[in-house]
């Protein structure tokens, strides 16, 4: 497992990704980030 | 190709309809989750590796963790058999053993609920032979719509108790159908196939798409009374992504059984969808939509609008609304409680 990552970085990451193909990137992410922190994933 | 080839076209194509788009959608997501999460540029969930079983346990993983991560509840093995639904393989349809991760997000979700204990049935060939034989039919009378829906909860649990069939928002891909229903007419099971996997269809556009706006939430959402409810017992009330999600089941419903001539049979959704698409209208509700969520709307609408059926009436009287805000002095107001009446709004009669 790769080392965890900051929320607000992979916020940014995710945006910058999804960008084009959501209408609300930010929401999609903020509605997943407490899944990706508990997985240790992210950390805040 | 029958007469309701044209709203089959319709209810296929463009931002709510093409379901080939939202496992597009989907494939992005969790390719974005999983790099944006790890010191990595590369893609994680690459297209090569992209396969509907990869994409199931991903989004229980994602959908489920916090609680999977804590309360571990299947800590023995558990074997669940399963159909596995490809309508663009071959074959089709197949016999497959739910992972160990998906089972445990199953039994997460199956626990719930106020269903009684879980009891997943053993799948067999006649099984297998049964969906077959569903997808077969639904890909006659409505091939767009069930190459762009059915897919899209590629999992089928065999399940024995008196639901007829469910889909919960915990388990993502996965539907659950009564052996009976199984075992029944082959017309009703492709209903309940198809009604099921709208509801992970609909779950993906609310993901996916701006249909709500971004402060909605159910508990502060508008309501309205469900006149036919009382008829099960219990008085409901539909917040706006309840009246949405369940107009947009309906209305397929509607269709599919006029496609297959069940006019009868086709009454009830087509009087639902109606009263459902005329709430969504009302001030109340239409100010929780976002501009997705009203284009939505619209496009139900223009379906039931012109779906052949010569002996259904266009516009039924709907019966008389009742609908208000959230206020702890309207008897209208039912406070939603957080969990376990929150999944029981995804089992069969969420619709209801």
């Amino acid at each position: 497992m790769a080392q965890s990552q900051d929320v607000a970085l992979a916020r940014e990451k995710f945006v910058m990704l999804c960008r084009d193909k959501f209408p609300d990137p930010v929401q999609i992410f903020d509605q997943q980030s407490s899944a990706l922190q508990a997985m240790g994933l992210i950390e805040r | 190709m029958n007469s309701c080839g044209a709203v089959d076209e319709l209810l296929s194509i463009g931002p709510f309809g093409d379901g080939t788009q939202l496992a597009q959608d989907l494939d992005v997501w969790l390719d974005g989750l999983m790099r944006a999460s790890t010191h990595t540029d590369a893609p994680v969930f690459e297209r090569t590796t992209r396969s509907t079983a990869r994409s199931t346990e991903l989004r229980c993983l994602f959908e489920n963790w916090p609680v999977l991560g804590a309360k571990r509840v299947a800590a023995r093995p558990v074997t669940i058999e399963c159909v596995v639904i490809d309508v663009a393989g071959e074959p089709p349809v197949s016999r497959g053993i739910v992972t160990s991760l998906e089972s445990q997000a199953v039994l997460l979700a199956y626990a719930d609920t106020d269903l009684e204990a879980f009891s997943a049935r053993p799948v067999d060939s006649d099984d297998v032979a049964a969906v077959t034989e569903a997808i077969a039919l639904l890909g006659r009378v409505m091939p767009r719509v069930c190459a762009n829906t059915v897919g899209l909860a590629p999992r089928l649990v065999k399940i024995a108790n008196d639901i007829p069939s469910m889909h919960l928002s915990g388990s993502p891909g996965f539907v659950y159908v009564a052996e009976r229903v199984l075992g029944g007419d082959t017309w009703v099971l492709a209903d309940a196939l198809l009604h099921e996997s709208l509801h992970e269809k609909s779950s993906l556009l609310r993901k996916f798409r701006g249909l709500l706006r971004p402060s909605y939430r159910e508990a502060t959402s508008a309501t309205t009374f469900l006149p036919w409810s009382v008829d099960y017992g219990e008085e409901r009330h539909f917040s706006t992504w309840r009246l949405l999600s369940a107009g947009h089941v309906y209305v397929h419903l509607y269709v599919l059984r006029c496609a297959l001539g069940l006019r009868r049979e086709a009454r009830i959704p087509h009087d639902r969808a109606r009263f459902m698409l005329d709430a969504l209208a009302r001030p109340e509700h239409d100010t929780d939509l976002d501009a997705d969520g009203r284009r939505m709307r619209e496009w139900l609408d223009v379906a039931i609008q012109t779906t052949p059926e010569e002996t259904m009436t266009r516009r039924p009287a709907s019966p008389a609304f009742k609908s208000s805000r959230p206020d702890a002095t309207s008897s209208l107001f039912r406070p939603i409680r957080p969990r376990r009446v929150c999944c029981r709004r995804h089992r069969y009669s969420f619709c209801r």
